[in-house]
């Protein structure tokens, strides 16, 4: 029985916007009041949440769960706990997995935060078992950060995961065209001696990939775009775009910086705003990209080293400076619960008692070495953010935070 | 900025460190012209060359420089230390380091290598050629033997012919020619000379090759490797040689007597034909010659912290 009371809540499935009082009860929305209605009848434990925002907990559709248990490596403990930190409720986890049991095994441990299974898409050059892994728990199939080279399979796999109603996440990657490549092709690559990923890597990907879906139904989402000149070829399909590419550029690799080397690459300011503005105009929801790596995977040469950063905790921060709170909500929240069919993304009475309060004013820098994630490497470290999660409510249940700014009243 | 601490692309050599370097080459040049061309100027200092890469003219010419400035060098040859064991570049520069090496020579692979091994701030480290990004060594032994031959370089037209996009010469080159106020012009296939070429360099590109020639002072081939042919940028030795070889009849579109530059090892009747080498506008040798002086300067300039008198 939680009471977060005198912030301002955004909820644009009902059209909220501004102060209200919302109330917790057995893991559901109890009731959502304006803020000088009386509490409902109850024994409240409540918070105060004047100066904050009070919104449906963020769901992320992009994050990377690696196999192997080496004790550097990210695990699903470690995982969430750095995403209740950054103010997640629920992440959907790329396993990379087709086998059931595994699938299975991630759900039956509680964790802080819902840790909500992507199993591979294809195994051995086929689609994978899609039926049984969705009957273990899988939210959506996956093979990112591989994309799927064969168009044939594709089609498959596009068919066969919308007979069962669920979504296929795919890197919008044309392989050969990638190639090697290691950033974005342009002025900058060449003049650091680096191989290029062109933009029409993806922009190719994504128009084969929107018109098989055309041709073939299915529910298809870019797992994260990268290059302005895809969004005109999206089509019925869904994509995100990570909190990095929506607040960096290319210009980030400069000096051969191993942690801005990412996948899709950071492209240039064209794509970064054209991007922004798409998440702006609702087009596309924000993930974030978590792809970790050991500190040893970036303390190389630019060209051996990972693709890939540590994301949870800096994602919705990001996000949220650069959005706003209602367009943040539409994009981490809504957008991903609807693209997927997942519950969540608003604070009706009945729906779900997942919650994110965010201090829009806390200003932080980002130190990577401190991150709750055993990935420590961010293209954002030293950077100053505004905004950061002070209190993570997954099931009516407080599950990171009660900081200072958030004082318990009763 | 005359020079700084490192040497590992043009970023480090202002239009001044240039001409600092190139002056002070003049003096090395003039010690390696005496009967006995040793001078006891970086006596006791070790030099740690780190050859990633194999390179017979760059090594050999470090080593020389070394020798006649009187410091000792010692060779890691990437297949027979530590290197092949998989020890990381970091950590062999911290041997290099350990073992007392005063400064470390870099040839790799990968891009932005010298740079990296530079901001471990352990001691002063020069770029012999990193992946694809930067030779800067060379761009310095060109100018050196262009300046002896032509003068300038201001008021010169450089042209150079060939795979620019893998080229860390063609980028060095064009980037210290063009600093120094020269005129420079890129010319190769589009599949090896994209248009961003220009504009990353601050230099002209010019896809026709008769109009790229004409008017230049000095026209630099550069190799064309077999593996470009295997990866589909070039389609073949014999389709290169017939659109981008050059040969006499070519090259006489370029100013009378135009210089011709080549950095090694040329393949002969590919990017040019032999007879182009043999006449005496080919600069090939002198540019060897002119490596041992300008090595010798960035050690002593970068080990003792300025010009020579």
């Amino acid at each position: 029985m939680i009471a977060l009371r005198g912030g301002r809540v955004y909820d644009p499935a009902q059209g909220w916007a501004g102060p209200g009082d919302l109330y917790l009860r057995d893991g559901r929305v109890a009731a959502l009041c304006p803020p000088d209605a009386s509490a409902p009848d109850g024994a409240w434990r409540t918070y105060d949440c004047k100066g904050l925002l009070v919104l449906p907990g963020p769901i992320d559709s992009l994050c990377r769960l690696g196999p192997a248990p080496e004790p550097w490596r990210e695990d699903a403990d470690t995982l969430a706990a750095a995403a209740a930190a950054g103010g997640y409720s629920a992440v959907m986890v790329h396993t990379g997995t087709a086998d059931p049991a595994a699938i299975a095994s991630l759900g039956r441990v509680r964790r802080p935060v819902r840790l909500l299974p992507v199993a591979a898409l294809t195994a051995g050059g086929r689609v994978a078992d899609l039926g049984r892994l969705a009957a273990a728990g899988a939210v959506a199939f996956s093979d990112w950060p591989e994309p799927i080279r064969d168009a044939r399979l594709m089609r498959r796999a596009l068919q066969y995961a919308g007979g069962l109603g669920l979504a296929v996440v795919v890197h919008p990657e044309d392989a050969a065209l990638a190639g090697d490549g290691v950033m974005h092709e342009g002025v900058r690559s060449f003049a650091m001696g680096l191989r290029g990923i062109p933009a029409v890597a993806e922009t190719v990907a994504v128009a084969r990939d929107a018109a098989l879906q055309r041709a073939f139904g299915g529910r298809l989402h870019f797992a994260a775009l990268s290059a302005a000149g895809s969004l005109a070829l999206l089509g019925d399909a869904t994509a995100a775009v990570t909190a990095h590419h929506l607040l960096l550029t290319e210009a980030a690799v400069d000096g051969y910086n191993t942690a801005a080397k990412l996948s899709p690459p950071l492209r240039g300011e064209a794509d970064r705003a054209a991007l922004l503005e798409a998440v702006r105009a609702g087009r596309l929801t924000v993930a974030s990209g978590h792809r970790p790596s050991p500190a040893e995977g970036k303390a190389c040469e630019y060209d051996y080293a990972d693709f890939g950063a540590a994301a949870l905790e800096t994602a919705l921060p990001a996000a949220l400076e650069i959005l706003g709170a209602e367009a943040f909500v539409r994009a981490t929240s809504v957008g991903p619960a609807r693209a997927f069919g997942l519950e969540g993304g608003t604070l009706a009475p009945g729906a779900v008692a997942d919650v994110a309060v965010f201090d829009p004013g806390a200003e932080w820098d980002v130190r990577p070495e401190a991150f709750r994630s055993r990935g420590r490497t961010s293209p954002l470290a030293g950077r100053r953010l505004r905004g950061r999660a002070v209190l993570t409510v997954v099931g009516g249940e407080v599950v990171s935070g009660g900081l200072d700014c958030c004082i318990k009243m009763h | 900025m005359a020079i700084g601490t490192h040497l590992c692309d043009l970023d480090d050599l202002d239009a001044e460190g240039i001409a600092a370097v190139l002056y002070t080459a003049e003096s090395m040049a003039e010690i390696l012209a005496r009967p006995i061309p040793r001078v006891p100027a970086l006596r006791g200092r070790t030099v740690m060359l780190l050859f990633y890469e194999a390179s017979t003219r760059t090594r050999h010419s470090f080593e020389l420089a070394c020798k006649a400035l009187g410091a000792d060098s010692v060779s890691l040859a990437a297949a027979t230390s530590a290197v092949a064991k998989g020890e990381s570049l970091v950590d062999t520069v911290r041997t290099a380091r350990a073992l007392g090496a005063d400064a470390v020579v870099l040839r790799h692979p990968a891009s932005g290598a010298a740079r990296l091994a530079a901001a471990q701030g352990l001691l002063p480290v020069i770029n012999a050629g990193d992946g694809t990004h930067a030779h800067p060594t060379q761009a310095l032994l060109d100018l050196f033997t262009v300046r002896r031959h032509r003068g300038g370089p201001a008021g010169l037209r450089l042209t150079i012919v060939g795979d620019i996009l893998h080229s860390r010469v063609a980028r060095s080159s064009a980037q210290a020619f063009a600093r120094m106020g020269a005129d420079v012009v890129l010319c190769g296939p589009a599949t090896v000379l994209p248009p961003e070429a220009g504009a990353a360099l601050g230099v002209r590109v010019c896809h026709d090759l008769n109009a790229a020639l004409r008017g230049a002072d000095v026209v630099m081939a550069l190799r064309i490797q077999k593996e470009r042919m295997d990866g589909g940028l070039l389609p073949s030795a014999a389709e290169y040689r017939a659109g981008w070889g050059l040969d006499a009849e070519r090259l006489a579109a370029a100013c009378p007597g135009a210089l011709l530059l080549h950095p090694g090892p040329v393949n002969r009747g590919v990017e040019v034909t032999p007879d182009l080498l043999d006449r005496p506008e080919s600069a090939v040798d002198d540019q060897v010659k002119a490596g041992v002086a300008v090595r010798m300067a960035v050690l002593y300039m970068l080990l003792e912290g300025g010009a020579a008198e």
